[in-house]
């Protein structure tokens, strides 16, 4: 277990009567992946974007690295900190490479162009992602995976110590899903990567994480850690946060059903 | 289909063939007219009729007209930008509404008379201008979560409102009031000395210089906000600037010349389809085309049914339209309907 990352200390949220999160206690380290589980509308998302500095009417305390989040420049945040949503929607015609290079602006003060350095790490996250041939082409024109890739690599050109991913693969097909998680596995032991990732696909998150936070009505209901490779996942608790009937098989599988 | 990123050489090349295009046309616009003019004649005799066609009619309609295009188009850009809407124009969140209605009013109450040099109009119609711009912005301000969206919502609707309003003015209005803010409406560029020009250019510098300043955060504000945001952009204080930016722009230009339309929209589609979408080169190359593409209407509407002038704005849709259509039909098919 690394040194605290994120300290979150009563921290809640609501959306005007709608509370979103209810004083939400947890420390989440360094150099490890933190899965955020629960079911639609249990506030992972509201959670995720709090960390990442995109939500600021939250209440409680919530520090990043020692120093409170209420404190911290933008610029200096998004210099260790890079935010991978669901999908990337962009209107105007940028190119991949317009994109990935974008990645670049936290580590540029005031610069008008971009320096040697910028377009070398551009290129090097499209190389890690695999979009180098996408380069040229139109964001725009990209399939859903394409793009989410080369999102993957704009977040990467950030060149961040902490990565947050919602949802990341909800919207692609199996090869580009594995392909991500693939890229993740790899940069987080070469770069020694924080990640956390909301996710609501139990299997992806006990095979890719090393710690599963169960979130259930804004409320942490389970805080699970990967002992001996696997985790101390019971019917009950699947059953308790997802709303649905597990049964365990011999096998170590659930099988999962709705109602009885 | 691939697009260029931005890079020293390809800025300067665009840039330097914009500004050569639109010096050319600059020069080439005031000898245009339904006077033939000897270039010889009026520039080595000063007091001759041809420099003062050239000095008092022309140079400085065509400057105008310049300025005037060149700030539509930018404030166009980064309107749509903000708004992440193409079909955003700089009228589009009622800046030109409030413009127009204080400038019916001034009509309505007398006002268009000027003493000693210093007409109430243009003053009236800034002084709409600037309510509706506050206004706006401190309805989209009282919101949970202040955004582009927001802004919208309320721009819209006040744009409306005004829209109303100067019906109403019109309809208290005897039929000469009525027929003199029907043709301000329409936009005109008759300008008689170089005194509007130094009027209006420390506004467009000052707009300008705010909003070419911060076209890098632009590029990532276009793509989301918290695509902004996540790359270290404080987006509300980005998109408060770029709005009071662009609405300086737009109302001081519509203060003087009225709501002349499609240049603030056009523009900036047609050169997005030609250069891509960053900020850095969009923003200087709309100011100097969408001057060049005013100047060029301008300059056809006064002419082609000489003495008689057409309202511009009649011909920057008439023109631009079918540019627009074509260019779309042959470049950016897949960009629209594909991917």
């Amino acid at each position: 277990m690394g040194s605290p990352l994120f300290t979150i200390n009563q921290v809640s949220c609501r959306f005007d009567d709608l509370r979103v999160l209810q004083n939400l206690d947890c420390v989440i380290s360094e150099g490890e992946v933190t899965g955020i589980v629960g079911p639609n509308g249990a506030g992972k998302t509201t959670l995720l974007r709090i960390l990442g500095g995109l939500l600021k009417s939250w209440e409680g305390e919530l520090s990043f690295r020692e120093n409170s989040m209420r404190v911290w420049d933008q610029r200096l945040f998004a210099q260790q900190v890079a935010y991978l949503p669901q999908r990337t929607q962009i209107t105007f015609p940028y190119s991949a490479r317009e994109i990935v290079l974008m990645g670049r602006l936290p580590h540029q003060s005031g610069a008008f162009f971009e320096r040697a350095e910028d377009h070398a790490i551009a290129e090097e996250s499209l190389e890690l992602t695999g979009c180098t041939h996408l380069a040229e082409r139109y964001f725009t024109e990209l399939s859903g995976g394409e793009q989410q890739l080369v999102g993957l690599a704009s977040a990467l050109a950030q060149l961040p110590q902490v990565l947050l991913l919602d949802e990341p693969t909800a919207f692609l097909d199996l090869r580009h899903q594995l392909q991500i998680y693939r890229i993740l596995r790899d940069l987080q032991k070469e770069r020694a990567l924080s990640l956390i990732l909301v996710t609501h696909d139990l299997n992806l998150a006990e095979n890719f994480c090393d710690r599963l936070l169960f979130l259930k009505d804004g409320k942490l209901v389970e805080d699970l850690r990967k002992e001996n490779n696997t985790f101390a996942l019971t019917g009950p608790l699947i059953e308790k946060v997802f709303g649905i009937t597990a049964q365990k098989e011999a096998s170590g599988r659930f099988i999962l059903s709705y109602g009885n | 289909m691939t697009q260029a990123h931005l890079t020293r050489r390809r800025f300067a090349t665009i840039l330097g063939g914009a500004f050569l295009l639109s010096i050319s046309v600059l020069l080439l616009a005031p000898l245009v007219g339904p006077i033939e003019l000897s270039l010889p004649t009026a520039l080595s005799d000063g007091s001759s009729l041809d420099a003062e066609i050239l000095l008092r009619a022309r140079l400085p309609r065509v400057l105008f007209a310049a300025l005037v295009g060149g700030a539509l188009a930018v404030s166009g850009v980064v309107f749509q930008a903000i708004l992440r809407n193409p079909l955003a124009s700089p009228f589009t969140l009622g800046v030109s509404g409030g413009g127009s209605l204080g400038a019916v009013l001034a009509i309505l109450l007398g006002w268009e008379v000027s003493f000693h040099g210093i007409s109430f109009l243009p003053l009236a119609s800034l002084a709409g201008a600037t309510t509706v711009v506050l206004i706006v912005y401190s309805l989209s301000k009282t919101q949970r979560h202040f955004s582009p969206l927001t802004l919208l919502l309320s721009g819209v609707v006040l744009n409306y409102i005004c829209a109303a309003l100067i019906l109403l003015v019109h309809y208290f209005s005897n039929f000469t009031k009525s027929f003199m803010m029907m043709r301000w409406m329409m936009g005109a560029l008759d300008v008689y000395d170089f005194g509007v020009v130094m009027t209006l250019l420390p506004f467009i510098l000052i707009g300008l210089a705010l909003l070419l300043r911060y076209s890098r955060y632009l590029n990532v504000l276009s793509a989301g906000e918290d695509w902004a945001a996540s790359r270290g952009v404080q987006v509300e204080r980005l998109v408060t600037l770029q709005y009071f930016g662009a609405s300086l722009l737009t109302g001081s230009v519509v203060a003087y010349c009225g709501p002349i339309g499609f240049v603030g929209l056009i523009v900036p589609h047609i050169l997005r389809l030609l250069l891509g979408a960053d900020h850095r080169i969009l923003l200087p190359t709309a100011f100097l085309m969408g001057g060049t593409f005013l100047v060029i209407c301008d300059t056809i509407a006064r002419t082609v049914l000489a003495p008689t002038e057409i309202p511009v704005g009649i011909f920057t849709s008439i023109l631009g339209g079918p540019f627009f259509l074509w260019l779309l039909l042959h470049r950016r098919k897949e960009l629209f309907f594909g991917g």
